[in-house]
Order: structure tokens, then C-alpha cells, then sequence
């Protein structure tokens, strides 16, 4: 079959729609499939991610950290705002408080799990274990496995009562 | 032909390659953008050469500023340095011998360690950019903190610092209109993904780089089990628009394919944006067996070898010269 555009192309995009009892049948070829956004749903465009990233640092709202300077290197927040980038390590430190929350957006968490420099495999492995520990027991409290949960829990404090006894 | 793609790795009927990149900076130091053109930029090789310059290591270190334009270019279309590595006059990278390895410097973080497989091999990849990052880490102190993990230049990078990319020729999905819905729903599951050599219609080889979208509070080997769910399944949907092509399409599909590699045979000469979508077709022909001419291995080494850098770069010759350089290499090469 040939493509219902352009006539010249092999259809090989297929769609089948139904408005109000109606069926309307389309047949395209990849070429011209390009100029119906409707048939793709959503379509796809690259950095889409980094772009509302950094979107939302330039939304954030005034913060009283924001004024600071970083006493190491110099970067004001505004620079980090142009650049999208920090000027040395100690950044984080000085504009922790106004990064945070874009963090926690784009990452959806902001506390770091698994490699650390020098430490040993067995304490970022038992990290990862605590915290796979915890989804357990969100799940459990959610399918209200009580028993389960108050297990969970039991190990969860054995294993901080450990960390913190050392 | 580029060294890390000599292999023929596992999927390798639509999976290219693996790349695993993890982001590291030394403590007290400036991002690159703060030191570059200052005498502390050389601080930063100081740790790479004690450590993988010492007798008894292979390694080999290229600085930037050593390399024609020419030469960095074909170095970025070998995908052995980034683009933005080719501009940083204080760049430098190490190279293993099969160039399998190796470490970026003075890119947008001090470090970009990375690993390169053929193939999809996530699991071997992440273990030999993780051993190297150890192997530096023995001379090189590594800017961390408890909450935010190893920090980076851009927020984006911040926690495990661990970028995973599988290189995917979605030909199948292309060609029957579902790749665009596919890939935006990449996002919902922590993906995300690019093409490869060009965005849009300028060349079209339908290779695309899946990657992680998250590098901050998840591990490091939950991140790679996530991605090869992702991968997983857009593999399975790749191969079902392959199918469903052969068996709705096959007359089609299979002129197209032969009609590609009958211009890839005899043509004088061809742009990259032709010999790209030709290029593709014969691809996923080798891949369904319809066609047995060359490995799809050497196929997609062929794509890398076709871009302008590669035949010689802007300076020099003409568009002309490089379209028949271009076409008597593709000749060369297939059978």
C-alpha cells in the first residue's frame, strides 16, 4: 500500500481512528508520518530533561542564600544560573540550602547511596540494604502487613543502633 | 576501524555498544571552567600519570593541545573523546592499547572515566570503569560529600556521578512510527535517549543512545539493573516492528534493503546524509539475515568511518572529493 500523502512512498504507518462512531483509517510512510505529531502521541525531543532542569533554576525563588558568594572560588548564585554549573566543591556547601529543592526534583532524592571514596564495599553495601529495607516497608504499611512491617522495622533499628554504637 | 567495536558483543543484531562514564573531580580544586589557561590545570593529569604512566602500564596520554584540528576530530567521530573535550585547550585524555578504557580531563569535571564495550554488556562495562576509578582513586582524593555523593560541575551529575549508555539501531520501530512514542516514555521508567550522528533528517542511521536519566540517591548497580529492564524492552519492541515489517511489509522491506546495497555498491559517490540512510537499511538487513555482505559490527564501524573528519575534514578537499572518497571506502569495505 501506498502512502495516503504522497502517494509515492510504501505506508508503513498504520492508524485506525474512531471520532464519534466514524472510523477513519490512515496510512503514511515514515517520511511523511513525521508531519502528524498526532500519530506519535508525544513526540520525542532530545534534552527536553536537562532544558525544564534548568527551567526550574531559573524559576527558584529568592533565597537567602542566594546572595552569597562562594568564599572558595568566588561563583555567585547568579553565575551558577547563567552556566548551569558550579565553580569548585565547596559551591555545595555555600548554595546547599538554595539547590536542594531542584535536587530533589530532578532526582528525586537527594541523599547519596551507593560508592564512597576508600569506603569499603560492606558499608555501602549495608546502605543499600537499609534503604531497600525501608521500600519494603512503605510496601508492607501499604498492603498493611503489619507482622511484616514490624519486622522490618526490627532490623531497620538493629541496623542503626550497630551504626551508631561504633 | 575503531578498536572497541572489533568484537561482536551479545544482542549485537541491534545493540552497538556499551558506554559507562562515572564523573569525578579532586577535592579543593576549581571545576575545569574556574582553572582553565592557569598553571593549576596541570594539576589535574599530576595523579593520571602517577598512576597509569608508570612502567609496566600501557597506558597512553594524548593532550589536546598536541592534536590538529583534524586529528581531534576523527578522535570525537571515533567516540573516543567528546566534543567538548576537543575544545578544552587544557584537555588531555588516557587511552588503554585496545582503547577500551580510558579518562577525559579537563572535560566539564577534572575526570570522565570511561568504559566501552561492544554489544550489550552493561554488567563488564560498569565493573571496568568502577576499577579504574579505583586505580586513580589510590593517588587522586575524590570530592565527596555524605549527602550529595561525589560532586560535579552540573547538578545533574551529582551522587554516583554514573552516566550508562546502550547504543541502539532502531531501524524496525523507525521506519513503522513507533519509535517517537517509545522513547517519550523512556522518561517514566529513568531513561532517556538521543540520536546518534545528527539530530533529525541530516544523517539518518536510526542509532540512538538509551542512558540513565538519575545519577543522585540510587546505587550504582540499581541503576545499571534499571536501564537493563529499559534496554530489555525496547529491545523486545525493536525485534516485534522487525517481525511485523517482514511479515506486513516483506516485499518492501526487502527492496529496500537490496536497493541499498546496490547503491552502497556501485554508487561514485555519496553524501553522508545518503550513504547514513543506505547504510541503515543494509544494517537491518544483515540483522534479519536477509543479506550476509559484512558483520553488522563492521557496519556500524563503517557509519564512524564515513564522517567528514574521517575522509580528510573540511580543509583541503572539496565536498565532491570526500562523496567519492567516501563511496570508494563503503565499496572497499562490503562485499
Amino acid at each position: 500500500m501506498l502512502c495516503n500523502e504522497c502517494g509515492k512512498n510504501q505506508a508503513t504507518v498504520h492508524s485506525v481512528q474512531y471520532i464519534n462512531g466514524a472510523k477513519s483509517e490512515v496510512h503514511l510512510c515514515a517520511e511523511c508520518a513525521k508531519h502528524h505529531p498526532e500519530l506519535n502521541m508525544n513526540l520525542f525531543s532530545t534534552g527536553d530533561f536537562f532544558k525544564s532542569f534548568f527551567d526550574d533554576f531559573m524559576q527558584l525563588p529568592v533565597h537567602s542564600g542566594q546572595g552569597a558568594v562562594c568564599q572558595s572560588c568566588g561563583t555567585s548564585f547568579r553565575d551558577f544560573q547563567q552556566s548551569g554549573l558550579f565553580g569548585c566543591p565547596d559551591c555545595y556547601d555555600t548554595f546547599r540550602d538554595a539547590v536542594i529543592p531542584v535536587l530533589k526534583g530532578a532526582h528525586g532524592s537527594v541523599q547519596h547511596i551507593g560508592e564512597k571514596p576508600a569506603a569499603s564495599k560492606e558499608e555501602a553495601e549495608k546502605r543499600r540494604h537499609y534503604y531497600e529495607l525501608k521500600e519494603q516497608l512503605s510496601k508492607a504499611i501499604a498492603e498493611e502487613n503489619f507482622e511484616k512491617a514490624a519486622e522490618l522495622r526490627d532490623e531497620m533499628k538493629a541496623m542503626k543502633m550497630e551504626e551508631e554504637g561504633k | 576501524m575503531a578498536m572497541w567495536l572489533k568484537d561482536e558483543g551479545p544482542e549485537n543484531d541491534i545493540v552497538a555498544s556499551t558506554r559507562v562514564r562515572l564523573a569525578r573531580n579532586l577535592a579543593g580544586i576549581p571545576f575545569p571552567h574556574r582553572i582553565a589557561g592557569t598553571e593549576r590545570a596541570a594539576e589535574i593529569q599530576a595523579p593520571v600519570r602517577a598512576m597509569f604512566l608508570r612502567p609496566g602500564m600501557d597506558f597512553s596520554l594524548t593532550e589536546m593541545r598536541a592534536l590538529s584540528p583534524l586529528e581531534r576530530t576523527r578522535m570525537v567521530e571515533q567516540h573516543l573523546i567528546s566534543r567538548d573535550l576537543a575544545k578544552s585547550p587544557d584537555g588531555a585524555v588516557l587511552l588503554s592499547p585496545d582503547q577500551t578504557v580510558g579518562i577525559m580531563m579537563m572535560e566539564e569535571d577534572h575526570y570522565r572515566l570511561q568504559c566501552i564495550k561492544s554489544g550489550f554488556q552493561v554488567d563488564a562495562a560498569l565493573k571496568g570503569c568502577q576499577e579504574l576509578e579505583r586505580m586513580l582513586g589510590e593517588k587522586a582524593q575524590y570530592a565527596f560529600d555524605e549527602e550529595l555523593g561525589y560532586l560535579t560541575a552540573c547538578p545533574t551529575n551529582l551522587g554516583t556521578g554514573l552516566r550508562i549508555g546502550v547504543m541502539m539501531h532502531l531501524k524496525g520501530l523507525a521506519v513503522t512510527g513507533a519509535l517517537a512514542g517509545i522513547l517519550s516514555s523512556l522518561g517514566q521508567f529513568g531513561a532517556t535517549a538521543r540520536g546518534i550522528y545528527g539530530e533529525g533528517t541530516e544523517a539518518r542511521a536510526d542509532m540512538y543512545q538509551i542512558s540513565n536519566q538519575t545519577t543522585l540517591g540510587i546505587a550504582e548497580e540499581d541503576i545499571a539493573k534499571n536501564l537493563v529492564a529499559v534496554v530489555r524492552e525496547v529491545l523486545k519492541k525493536e525485534r516485534e516492528a522487525r517481525e511485523r515489517l517482514a511479515r506486513e511489509n516483506g516485499l518492501w522491506l526487502r527492496d529496500s534493503v537490496m536497493r541499498s546495497y546496490g547503491l552502497l555498491k556501485y554508487a561514485a559517490k555519496m553524501n553522508t546524509q545518503e550513504a547514513m540512510s543506505c547504510l541503515s537499511f543494509l544494517l537491518l538487513g544483515v540483522s534479519m539475515g536477509m543479506i550476509s555482505c559484512c558483520s553488522p559490527a563492521v557496519l556500524g564501524n563503517l557509519m564512524m568511518d564515513i564522517m567528514p573528519g574521517m575522509l580528510g575534514g573540511e580543509q583541503g578537499t572539496t565536498a565532491e572529493e570526500r562523496d567519492v572518497r567516501r563511496a570508494q571506502m563503503i565499496q572497499n569495505t562490503i562485499s
